[in-house]
C-alpha cells in the first residue's frame, strides 16, 4: 500500500512515524483482512481528498445524513455485519472520514424505527429489566402542559388521528372507507 | 429475551453475536438522527444507547438543555410569524456547542414573548408543550424528554419591506416591551447574545428604543430599508448602537449606504468590533460605497474605501461582504488597483477571513438549463481577476467566504413538479474555473455558503429581484454536490458552511 493511502489512517500514520523506513510488518490485531481490503479501497479513492481537520466536528454541516456520495454510497452498500465490521476498523485505525460514513449510513437506517425494530435490525439485545423499562417510560414522560386553543386542538387532532391508524393496522377499516368517502 | 430464545428455536438458526459499538461510535450515530429519533427512541434500546444519550444530550436533571433561535418576521399579507428554533447542545463540551438537531416551530408573536419574558417554569411548560407538538406533527408519538431553555442565541425581529401607514401597532409595544425587559435584566444568562432588528423607520426605532441600552447582546444585525433617511438624520447610527453598546460583531444590511458618515458614527460607539458586515442589496460593487459628501461616486474598491474603513475600525479581523462583481467591473477595477490609483501603500495584513458575496449582478453562476431532469451548470466568465485582487490587496487572510447573494437566480430551477428527480451536472470548465479560483487565492480555506436552506415550491422567490410573482424550487443538497465536485480538483479545504445572517432559511418548513 502507498504511504499516501496508508497515511489517510491516523493509527498507522502516527506508526510509520515512529517506526520510520522499515520492511516490517505492522500489525492490526482489530481488523480481519476481509474488512482491511475494504478499508484500503475506500482510502485510495479518497487518497487525495483533504485531510480532517481538528475542528470538523464542531461544525453542524459536517452532521449531515443526507449527504452521502455516490460512490461512498456504492462503497458502503453491505451488509449489516460488515457494515459494523467497517465502522470498528474505521474507529481502531482513525478514519475518520469512513466512520463519519459508516455512522450515517447506519443512522439512515435507525430513522423512524421504533426501539423494537431497532434492536432487532442490530441484533442488540434489550438488557432492561421490567423495572428500568417502566423507569424510561417515566423518565420520559411528560406531564400534562398547557396548551394554547390552537395547539390543543392539533394534538388532539395528532391523537385521534393515530387511534385510527391503530384502529386501521387492527383490520378496523370502517373508518378508512369514510374519511376516504366523506 | 425470550421472544429471542423463541425465535431460535424456531428458526433453529445460530443469531449472530450481538453488536457493541463503542460510546464514541454510538454519540456519533446519535448526532446523526432526527432529535425524535435521538431523544425519543434511541434511549430505549438498550443500556448502553442510553447512556450515549444520557451522557451528551441530557444533564443532570435529565432534561435535554437547548438554545432557542427566534424568529419574528412580518409574513404574507402582513401576518406576523414567529418561529422558535430548539437547538440540542453538547452541554458537556464547553462553551456548549449547539447540535446540528434543530426544531423549528411557528408560534404566536405572543407566545415568542412569553419564551423571552415569561417566568421559567411556565417558559419551560411552553417550550415542552411546543416540542410534543412538534413531535406529533412528525407522527411521533413516542414519549419524549423534557427539554430546558437554558440561553437564546439569537432574536430576530423583522419587519419586512412592507411598511404601514399607521403608527405604532400592538406588536410594536411588543417588541419594544422584550428589548425593554432585555435592558432590565442586562446579565440574566436567558438573554439573547444576537439580535437582528430590521425595522420600518429610523424615527420609530428612535422613538421606541432611544432609552434602552442592551448590553448583552454581542452580535447585533441591523436590516435598514430605504425608509430610513440617513441624510435627513446623519445621526442614526449613533443612535442605533447607543441601543447596543457592546458588540463584538456587526452586520449592517443598508438599502442605501448614503454619505459615510454613519459609518464614522459607528466606529465612535463600537471600536470593539472585530467582525464587521455590511451587505447592501441594490449595488452590484462595493465601489459604490465610496461616495462623497456630494453623492459622487469614486472609482476605488479595495483601496480607499476599506483602508479608511480599517482607520475607523482599529480591531477588524473579519470584513465582508464584498461583492463579487461583475467581470467587467472586477477587470476595470483590478486596473485601477494595479495603477496605483486606489492602491494600499502595502497588502492589508489585518484582515483574516474575508466574505464576499457572489450574487446575481455578478453573472458567476448564472446559466442552467433543465433538461432530462439534468441542471447543467455553467459559467461564461473567468474568475482570475477577483483572485488576482485579492492577492495584492490582502497578504494574511486565512479564510475567503463565498457567500451566496440572491444565488436563488442562478441556483433554481422552475417549478416543474413535485415528483422530479433533478440531478445536477456541472460543466468541466465550469468546475475549472472554480478550482483555480480556489487554488489561486492566498487563504488556506474557502467556504461556500447558502445550502443550508431549502424553499417551498409554492412560495415565491422573494430575494430574487425579477421572480417575486413566480414559483421556484430550489434543490437541495445543490451546493453542496457542487462542493464535492470542487473538492475533487482541488487540494486546498472547501467547506460549506450555513450563512449566519440569511433570515429567510428559517421560513421553510423543510430545514427541519
Amino acid at each position: 500500500v502507498d504511504k499516501e493511502v496508508a497515511d489517510r489512517s491516523v493509527l498507522l500514520k502516527n506508526m510509520l512515524e515512529d517506526v520510520g523506513e522499515s520492511d516490517k510488518p505492522i500489525p492490526l490485531p482489530n481488523v480481519t483482512g476481509k474488512v482491511l481490503k475494504k478499508v484500503i479501497t475506500y482510502c485510495e479513492h479518497h487518497r487525495n481528498d483533504p485531510l480532517p481537520q481538528p475542528d470538523d466536528d464542531l461544525d453542524d454541516t459536517k452532521r449531515r445524513s443526507d449527504d452521502i456520495d455516490d460512490w461512498d454510497a456504492d462503497f458502503i452498500k453491505v451488509d449489516n455485519d460488515q457494515l459494523f465490521e467497517l465502522i470498528l476498523a474505521a474507529n481502531y485505525m482513525d478514519i475518520k472520514p469512513l466512520l463519519d460514513l459508516g455512522c450515517k449510513t447506519v443512522a439512515n437506517m435507525i430513522k423512524g424505527k421504533t426501539p423494537e425494530q431497532i434492536r432487532e435490525m442490530f441484533n442488540i439485545e434489550n438488557d432492561f429489566t421490567p423495572e428500568e423499562e417502566e423507569q424510561i417510560r417515566k423518565e420520559n414522560e411528560y406531564v400534562s402542559l398547557p396548551l394554547d386553543d390552537s395547539m390543543m386542538l392539533g394534538g388532539i387532532a395528532c391523537l385521534l388521528y393515530y387511534s385510527l391508524c391503530i384502529a386501521n393496522q387492527s383490520g378496523c377499516q370502517h373508518y378508512h372507507r369514510w374519511a376516504s368517502e366523506s | 429475551m425470550f421472544g429471542r430464545l423463541f425465535q431460535f428455536f424456531q428458526t433453529g438458526r445460530k443469531e449472530p453475536p450481538p453488536r457493541y459499538l463503542p460510546q464514541e461510535v454510538l454519540e456519533t450515530i446519535l448526532t446523526q438522527l432526527p432529535p425524535c429519533d435521538a431523544f425519543g427512541v434511541a434511549p430505549s434500546v438498550c443500556r448502553s444507547w442510553k447512556t450515549a444519550v444520557q451522557s451528551v444530550l441530557f444533564d443532570t436533571t435529565g432534561a435535554i438543555p437547548v438554545v432557542l433561535d427566534i424568529v419574528a418576521q412580518r409574513g404574507r399579507e402582513s401576518a406576523w410569524i414567529t418561529k422558535v428554533a430548539f437547538c440540542p447542545t453538547f452541554f458537556h463540551i464547553f462553551p456548549p456547542h449547539i447540535t446540528g438537531l434543530r426544531v423549528f416551530m411557528e408560534v404566536d408573536f405572543s407566545r415568542s414573548s412569553e419564551l423571552l419574558l415569561g417566568p421559567r417554569k411556565e417558559r419551560d411548560s411552553l417550550l415542552n408543550a411546543l416540542w410534543v407538538r412538534w413531535c406529533f406533527s412528525k407522527g411521533s408519538y413516542t414519549y419524549l424528554p423534557r427539554i430546558r431553555p437554558v440561553a437564546v442565541a439569537q432574536f430576530r425581529i423583522g419587519y419586512g419591506v412592507q411598511p404601514t401607514a399607521s403608527g405604532t401597532t400592538e406588536v410594536d409595544v411588543e417588541i419594544h416591551a422584550i428589548l425593554q425587559s432585555f435592558a432590565a435584566n442586562a446579565g440574566d444568562a436567558f438573554q439573547p447574545r444576537g439580535v437582528s432588528l430590521a425595522t420600518r423607520s429610523s424615527a420609530w426605532t428612535h422613538s421606541n428604543l432611544a432609552e434602552l441600552r442592551c448590553s448583552s447582546v454581542r452580535e447585533l444585525e441591523v436590516v435598514v430599508d430605504y425608509y430610513w433617511n440617513f441624510r435627513d438624520d446623519p445621526t442614526i447610527a449613533q443612535k442605533l448602537i447607543a441601543l447596543f453598546p457592546s458588540p463584538a460583531r456587526l452586520v449592517a444590511n443598508f438599502w442605501d449606504f448614503g454619505p459615510s458618515n454613519h459609518l464614522e458614527g459607528l466606529a465612535t460607539f463600537c471600536d470593539g468590533i472585530r467582525t464587521l458586515i455590511l451587505r447592501k442589496d441594490q449595488w452590484p460593487s462595493l465601489m459604490t460605497l465610496e461616495r462623497d459628501s456630494n453623492g459622487e461616486q469614486r472609482d476605488t474598491l479595495f483601496g480607499g474605501f476599506i483602508h479608511s474603513l480599517l482607520q475607523r475600525f482599529p480591531n477588524i479581523v473579519e470584513l465582508g461582504t464584498l461583492p463579487g462583481g461583475s467581470p467587467e467591473r472586477l477587470e476595470r477595477e483590478l486596473k485601477i488597483f494595479e495603477a496605483g490609483k486606489s492602491a494600499p501603500p502595502r497588502p492589508l495584513r489585518q484582515i483574516q477571513t474575508l466574505h464576499i458575496a457572489m450574487g446575481w449582478f455578478g453573472t458567476w453562476m448564472n446559466l442552467q438549463t433543465l433538461h432530462d431532469n439534468i441542471v447543467f451548470v455553467r459559467a461564461n466568465i473567468t474568475l482570475d481577476p477577483l483572485s488576482a485582487v485579492l492577492r495584492n490587496a490582502f497578504s494574511d487572510l486565512n479564510t475567503i467566504i463565498l457567500e451566496e447573494w440572491s444565488f436563488s437566480t442562478e441556483m433554481h430551477v422552475y417549478q416543474t413538479g413535485p415528483n422530479l428527480s433533478i440531478v445536477p451536472r456541472y460543466e468541466k470548465e465550469f468546475l475549472a474555473q472554480w478550482a483555480k479560483f480556489v487554488d489561486d487565492v492566498p487563504t488556506l480555506r474557502v467556504q461556500f455558503v447558502g445550502d443550508q436552506w431549502v424553499r417551498n415550491q409554492d412560495v415565491p422567490c422573494r430575494t430574487s429581484p425579477w421572480s417575486r410573482n413566480e414559483t421556484v424550487t430550489k434543490w437541495p443538497g445543490y451546493h453542496t454536490a457542487f462542493i464535492r465536485e470542487l473538492q475533487k480538483l482541488t487540494k486546498k479545504r472547501i467547506d460549506a458552511a450555513e450563512g449566519d445572517t440569511c433570515m429567510l432559511k428559517y421560513w421553510d418548513p423543510k430545514v427541519c
